[in-house]
């Protein structure tokens, strides 16, 4: 008896250190991240808005900033928030409320073959039917991209907050005897309104920490906005560019715009979960 | 002579697999309370949410046969919609709208029907919280959100959320079935004010409840029609007595 007890009490040790051995690894992770971007970041983000507006500067001379980078990464993130919530809001509705019926059956394995689909492929898609028409890349190319990239994630949140709506509320607001998309549009969703604005910021948080659907799609135009219709960039791509590079100033530009993703990145996500946490349903 | 409020013949309800409802064929009649009588799980609750469509809200819910509404096949024709516009339900559980204040629960029926705007809303809102006999409790707080209100004002605002929309027909799903006794008598007056302008059917398991406020009415027993007609034929034995030899009968077979 004595023998079977202290074998369980083993592995129970076992699994205890196991479980916290991988929690460990994964918190080192997580601050290896976050410190590797303050350390290196940090300095470069304290110039302020120099730092902020200005373009890059030269090869291997002054740091210069991120501002043509990040103008075009607000534009294209909130182009692709309006689209991926213009489209993924009633795609969502469809999927919860007309679930079961073949449009819906085919728009959820549609949506599903978006979500699986590498989003440098989605990319490329976009190169082939915007980038080469219109004969150059664009921010609203790339906007367009990340917008498909992010439908999925909205269309899905969308379709969980409505059917987290109860049934007993669900049936109160059928029975108004309303026509059925003024239940929906404008009873259903306003009763988990923060259901869908958590969907629309998950959709943007997805925009923002995207790089490899802007590589064909934005351009690289590091030292001025030009425009939508023109070639842009991204902080991702300016990430992606810069990093590489033999240049100390450059690759110091590319630590600060980490540690600045990072931080868009941790706002847009804290919003999200204050969202989400105060959700009613 | 006018069509009565609700004809179903050979009406059957599926879930997936199972059947809830077996050929209901029921008349209730213009201008009555009419009581759907029966134990637990005999399918009072989805006889009336077939009555309203609301039944096809649950996974794998199949309908077949005919339910006249108002003179309206609801389930084929295509002025179901306009007919269904004109019933309203009261559910078991009271459930205002949590979004919504006090006024906007009751205001936002006709609201987004476009029946009233601005004062005629207000005065529709006031008229909805007097019949339901709540107007005097709440009027000070219209804005207050439904959520603070005690269960038994919460099911009086459902009434009056129902009637904002001045239905013909009013379902009622034992509306009084989770109130204390004081509540459950105040809605129970309610029903008989309201029994004398809408045609209401009342889902109730509480026998003296249905010989209290209804003329006719059905009893069911596992998705079979027992008996239908006036209600003190229906319940000429106890009701207890009625139950326990259809249980009997059912263990037999």
């Amino acid at each position: 008896m004595r023998g079977r007890s202290v074998k369980r009490r083993l592995v129970d040790y076992a699994v205890h250190l196991t479980t916290a051995a991988s929690a460990l690894a994964i918190l080192g992770a997580a601050s290896h991240i976050l410190l590797s971007a303050l350390v290196e970041g940090l300095p470069v983000l304290l110039r302020g808005a120099s730092f902020l507006l200005n373009p890059p500067g030269p090869p291997g001379g002054e740091v210069g900033g991120v501002g043509p980078s990040l103008a075009g990464t607000l534009v294209t993130v909130a182009i692709a928030t309006i689209a991926s919530a213009a489209l993924g809001i009633p795609a969502g509705v469809m999927l919860s409320e007309a679930r079961g019926s073949l449009l819906a059956r085919v728009a959820e394995r549609a949506v599903e073959l978006i979500a699986e689909s590498p989003s440098i492929v989605v990319g490329l898609v976009v190169f082939t039917l915007l980038v080469v028409p219109m004969r150059t890349p664009s921010a609203l190319a790339a906007a367009v991209s990340l917008s498909v990239v992010a439908l999925p994630y909205v269309a899905a949140q969308v379709r969980e907050s409505l059917a987290a709506i109860p049934l007993v509320y669900r049936e109160a607001a059928f029975s108004l005897g309303l026509q059925k998309w003024k239940t929906v549009f404008l009873l259903l969703i306003p009763m988990n309104a923060r259901g869908v604005a958590t969907a629309i910021l998950l959709g943007s948080m997805r925009a923002l920490g995207e790089t490899a659907p802007v590589l064909f799609t934005a351009g690289a135009a590091f030292q001025v906005f030009y425009g939508i219709d023109k070639p842009s960039s991204t902080l991702s791509l300016l990430i992606f560019f810069f990093a590489g590079t033999p240049y100390e100033n450059w690759r110091r530009l590319a630590w600060g715009a980490v540690l600045l993703l990072v931080l868009l990145s941790m706002l847009l996500a804290s919003l999200t979960r204050r969202l989400a946490g105060r959700v009613r349903m | 002579m006018r069509e009565p409020a609700v004809r179903t013949r050979e009406l059957s309800v599926w879930y997936g697999q199972s059947q809830a409802l077996h050929s209901v064929s029921i008349t209730v009649p213009r201008g009555t309370v009419y009581a759907v009588l029966g134990p637990s799980g005999c399918g009072k609750s989805t006889l009336l949410r077939a009555i309203n469509k609301l039944v096809l809200l649950r996974e794998g819910a199949r309908v077949e046969g005919l339910v006249e509404v108002l003179g309206v096949d609801v389930y084929r024709d295509h002025s179901a919609e306009e007919a269904l516009s004109r019933v309203g339900m009261v559910f078991q559980t009271p459930n205002p709208f949590p979004h919504l204040s006090i006024y906007d629960n009751v205001a936002i029926g006709p609201r987004l029907r476009g029946m009233a705007k601005g004062r005629e809303l207000d005065k529709l809102v006031r008229w909805a919280l007097e019949k339901a006999a709540l107007w005097d409790e709440v009027k000070d707080r219209l804005k207050s959100p439904a959520s603070s209100l005690s269960g038994g004002q919460q099911q009086r605002l459902c009434i009056a959320r129902a009637l904002a929309t001045m239905p013909e027909l009013l379902l009622m799903d034992e509306p009084t079935a989770n109130l204390d006794p004081v509540n459950a008598a105040k809605i129970e007056e309610l029903i008989k004010e309201l029994s004398r302008e809408v045609t209401i059917i009342l889902v109730t398991h509480d026998a003296e409840q249905a010989k209290r406020l209804a003329s006719t009415g059905v009893l069911l027993f596992m998705g079979r029609v027992v008996s239908e007609g006036p209600i003190s034929s229906i319940l000429s034995r106890s009701y207890s007595s009625i139950i326990q030899s259809l249980v009997a009968s059912a263990r037999r077979q």
